[in-house]
């Protein structure tokens, strides 16, 4: 999957387009494909080092899209189900065509639970 | 305000998700419309 990622920290320099490998959803995350990704000021701070991280990080701390996997321990969440919210306590991930999120950082939207024909997506 | 339906987010710029360096240096102060800046990922 695509991904924007740094590999160093600094200026916009550092951010690279990336094909990289689709994450998997462990325990009490969701994977969802990202529809749309905020951008703020967190991401910029990120960038710049300002907050401890391990190189290369996939950049992006919010995003809304629809669940395409549920991993272990995730009750609330079916595949489908259109969410937004924050990413995870690092607070990246989000610039990519798929993002792990912990489950208890996202909501579904008001116009919850996308067709079948997205659900199955993979 | 969320309950209410009052909450206003307006939207100022989508860009690509390739051109999330321009995003960035939106952020760093170049000229952008006035609202939340965003990547569009997926239609």
């Amino acid at each position: 999957m695509r991904a924007i990622r740094i590999h160093g920290f600094g200026g916009v320099d550092t951010m690279r387009l990336d094909e990289i490998p689709r994450p998997v959803a462990g325990a009490s995350e969701v994977l969802v494909a990202v529809k749309a990704a905020g951008v703020g000021p967190w991401d910029r701070l990120m960038r710049e080092g300002r907050i401890s991280q391990t190189l290369p990080a996939t950049l992006g701390s919010e995003v809304s899209g629809t669940v395409v996997a549920v991993g272990a321990g995730v009750g609330v969440f079916a595949l489908g189900d259109a969410v937004y919210g924050a990413t995870n306590d690092q607070f990246v991930g989000g610039y990519a065509e798929y993002a792990l999120v912990e489950a208890g950082k996202v909501a579904t939207s008001s116009t919850s639970r996308a067709t079948g024909s997205t659900g199955s997506r993979r | 305000m969320i309950e209410r339906g009052t909450l206003n987010l307006p939207v100022g710029e989508v860009l690509e998700l390739a051109d999330a360096s321009t995003a960035h240096r939106m952020l760093d102060g170049a000229p952008h419309k006035p609202g939340k800046i965003v990547l569009k990922v997926a239609d």
